[in-house]
């Protein structure tokens, strides 16, 4: 079949000296900086862009999104151990994984978020191999009624994300949603509550509070709460994953890595929900030892294979059509560009060599980072038996690095300390970040949509129904609503009954 | 390999040296220090990569190193702002964009903290990007003249994409609206990609694209290209018609230029000129510049200054006459 001679191309591309060697340096590099709070790929991609001038055009692309997806791998490591994630996709990570991590079994976390993100990553590069113009054509049915109800459905989702109280998930996804509202409006191009401040014209950066909440909220309250604390965790346990382990963690990973690899195709913020639409499923379907919130696995390994699937399968409208569905994306055209390449539908047929290359060194490089990541878990388990008083400066340090790095702005840094504070605060009243990063990340999308919607159907509002996918999303919101609502009731009639 | 890292290295610690050094070198010994250019836009874009390639080639004709500061944010008017800010001595150069230099007057007004045409010096224009009015394929007409026609048919009815309500691409279809009198419905995205994969799916029917990612469409017939939006063919595309054959008149790009702050010594600006004039004429550059959809200008000063004053008051007037309030 013609797919085998592509790939048979593509690996005698990938498998060259030199694009091994770049495709090493760019998942190394990838897993550094995703370690480090903050630094994102963005920066990183952005930073190297001059560096490939000099390369050949694979070796660059190669390199590039190695650089991608090993920063997919090493953000969770972060996420896991310190409560620091670095971008929306392993705020779910957090959640569970620190958790374990707290109760020493920061090891079993991060083997389930290595095997779990590698096994996405093969199924994923399958699936560009194999189905990428199908996929781009069913990706391109997804106009803005189904993204507006995509996003319901994942707001919906981001209160059964929350495991306290209802009315608390429910209060910080409206923050969420106001901080949300922050930046110039795209269908008007009018600017909302940006107070004259040049800075906040293009809205708050999600980095900068996801770091705020979780990262310095959990250093203060570290340093407040348990003055007497020393080390993050005393004891680490099971380095390595036991059977039962295994058997918990593949219907959530094989779940994973379905949902991220339909959402990653979405150009239009469908990557991000995918790890968040897994933890709630899991939540669901899952029957975990420990509860969801308390150190799950579940929670780790189906939105990790999520994640790194979504992060895969959002190549494809690049690679397909030329259309970059994240900022990661836009600078790997920038790099095509820059090596005199045109990006588009043409890449396929006129550089099947690059193309091919580029697909077979995701494999390549999953397995790469599978090898380098194992033994690395017992090196970064260590690090969180450091004294915090000498890991907390580093963590802040890093944090301001970082966050600076997003676009050059000391603004951000004062925006983080501002919002870290306000995240400790929320953290004493019990209220939980998450769902309020949902709503921030929702929000405006929501409303984008929404408005193109109607602008386009001449104001009538029965377009989301008259869509059938869109009419199935609104419907599965609808029925998520109701799950969610059911257990407070019933719990609040036990309580009743129990008569406490 | 090797060579390059140093370099990277040598531009990222000359970046620091620009920072720290409060220099007041005279226009006789100019340049004699690292000089910082400011872009208002991410690293990766069309606008970053192209100024990239003027930073280097201007760096080896003056002999020393010209760095690049991305400064993203509020349409690249924070990297204006950033230039004004900074000392009037041809170390800080901007590159000037239509949304931070000849829009920002009228949609931001009052918003921005500086004076486009009192603050900033033009220099001179480096590139202009001709936008490509394309089609979808389904939508099935094949000229300009064409989608006149039915849009005078069947007012109201055509979706008409722009990457953004207050850009070149957003205000030229506001342009069509008024010069061609028709009525259709603007519907804006976040970027040019956005609006792309919504003509890909049908939700618009048409919209203006700047030629680095219209013209592969184009060609492999995912799209139908309607003509250039320029008065005359682009030699990017000479194939295509221009818009004004059916549109009288109507004209709309994007641009970039090279700009410092007022009061810079006027033999400073004269070199910078002489330098970017002659290294647009590099076939390296021209070649370069053609795969980014840029076409080299390299003008003298005096008509850069003209060409500013008459878009800053072509786009007032039709900022004025299209209603578009930003508050």
């Amino acid at each position: 079949m013609d797919i085998f001679a592509n790939l048979w191309l593509g690996l005698q591309t990938a498998c060259s000296f030199a694009n091994l060697l770049y495709c090493f340096v760019g998942v190394a590099l990838g897993t550094a900086i995703g370690v480090l709070p903050g630094l994102g790929p963005v920066a990183t991609i952005a930073m190297l862009l001059p560096i490939t001038f000099g390369l050949s055009p694979d070796s660059a692309l190669i390199m590039l999104a190695g650089i991608y997806y090993g920063a997919q791998y090493g953000g969770s490591t972060t996420a896991i151990l310190v409560n620091l994630p670095g971008e929306a996709s392993s705020v779910v990570t957090a959640l569970d994984g620190y958790k374990m991590a707290r109760s020493g079994e920061a090891g079993r976390a991060l083997a389930t978020a290595a095997v779990g993100s590698f096994f996405a990553g093969t199924v994923a590069t399958i699936l560009i191999a194999v189905f990428s113009p199908p996929l781009t054509a069913m990706a391109l049915k997804f106009l803005a009624p189904e993204y507006f109800s995509l996003m319901v459905l994942g707001l919906i989702a981001s209160i059964i994300l929350a495991h306290g109280s209802l009315i608390r998930a429910l209060g910080m996804v409206l923050i969420g949603l106001i901080l949300g509202l922050v930046g110039t409006d795209v269908t008007t191009g009018i600017m909302r509550y940006t107070f004259g401040i040049p800075e906040l014209v293009d809205g708050i950066n999600f980095v900068v509070i996801a770091m705020a909440m979780f990262g310095i909220g959990e250093v203060i309250s570290n340093l407040t709460g348990e003055s007497g604390r020393v080390l993050l965790t005393k004891k680490v346990t099971g380095l390595l994953l036991s059977r039962d382990d295994l058997k918990r963690i593949v219907g959530p990973i094989l779940r994973g890595t379905a949902l991220g690899s339909i959402l990653g195709i979405l150009p239009g913020g469908g990557a991000m929900l995918s790890s968040f639409a897994s933890y709630v499923v899991e939540k669901k379907i899952a029957t975990p030892k420990v509860p969801f919130g308390e150190g799950a696995i579940e929670g780790v390994a189906g939105p990790e294979s999520a994640n790194n699937a979504g992060a895969q399968t959002s190549f494809i409208p690049m690679l397909t059509l030329g259309i970059p569905s994240n900022p990661v994306m836009a600078l790997m055209i920038g790099a095509m560009i820059i090596q005199g390449i045109q990006p588009g539908p043409a890449v396929m047929t006129e550089q099947p060599g690059l193309f091919w290359g580029l697909i077979a060194s995701m494999w390549i490089g999953n397995v790469m980072l599978l090898v380098l990541n194992l033994p690395l878990i017992g090196i970064w388990v260590k690090m969180i038996l450091v004294p915090y008083h000498f890991l907390y400066p580093v963590i802040l340090v890093l944090c301001a690095i970082g966050v600076y790095s997003l676009s050059n702005t000391t603004m951000d840094i004062y925006l983080m300390a501002l919002f870290g504070l306000l995240g400790y605060v929320f953290r004493r009243l019990d209220c939980e970040p998450a769902p309020l990063l949902l709503g921030m990340v929702l929000g405006p999308m929501m409303e984008e949509y929404l408005r193109r919607a109607l602008l386009i159907s001449r104001g009538d509002p029965t377009v989301f129904l008259r869509r059938p996918i869109s009419a199935t999303l609104l419907a599965l919101a609808l029925a998520g609503l109701v799950i969610a609502i059911l257990p407070t009731v019933a719990k609040k009639r036990e309580a009743a009954f129990q008569g406490d | 390999m090797s060579n390059r890292v140093f370099h990277a290295l040598r531009a990222a610690a000359l970046t620091f040296a620009v920072a720290l050094s409060a220099t007041s070198a005279s226009a006789q010994n100019w340049p004699s220090q690292p000089i910082k250019f400011l872009v208002g836009f991410p690293a990766g874009g069309a606008s970053d990569v192209m100024a990239r390639l003027v930073a280097q080639k201007l760096g080896e004709r003056l002999g020393v190193t010209v760095v690049i500061d991305n400064r993203p944010g509020a349409a690249g008017t924070l990297a204006a702002s950033l230039a004004v800010q900074a000392p009037a001595d041809g170390y800080t150069l901007l590159l000037g964009s239509p949304t931070a230099i000849t829009l920002a007057p009228s949609t931001l007004a009052g918003k921005i903290t500086y004076d486009p045409a009192k603050d900033l010096v033009p220099v001179s224009k480096v590139a202009h990007y001709p936008l490509f009015l394309v089609a979808r394929n389904e939508f099935g007409i094949k000229s300009a003249a064409q989608f006149v026609a039915k849009a005078k048919a069947e007012p109201g009815k055509i979706n008409f994409g722009s990457f953004g309500i207050v850009t070149s691409g957003g205000l030229a279809v506001e342009e069509v609206k008024i010069k061609a009198g028709v009525d259709v419905l603007h519907v804006p995205y976040n970027g040019s990609a956005r609006a792309l994969q919504a003509l890909f799916g049908g939700e618009i029917d048409i919209m203006f694209d700047t030629a680095i990612t219209a013209l592969p469409n184009m060609r492999s017939g995912k799209l139908v290209g309607l003509g250039v939006a320029s008065l005359k063919r682009s030699p990017l595309a000479p194939d295509m018609p221009p818009v004004a054959d059916a549109i009288p008149g109507f004209e709309a790009d994007s641009w970039n230029g090279l700009m410092v702050k007022a009061g810079t010594p006027k033999a400073i600006v004269d070199r910078l000129q002489t330098e970017v004039a002659a290294l647009v004429r590099d076939p390296e550059v021209v070649k370069k510049f053609a795969t980014l959809g840029a076409v080299p200008v390299g003008n003298n000063a005096a008509e850069f200054a003209a060409f500013l004053r008459e878009e800053t008051e072509r786009y007032t007037k039709l900022v004025k006459a299209a209603n578009i309030k930003v508050e």
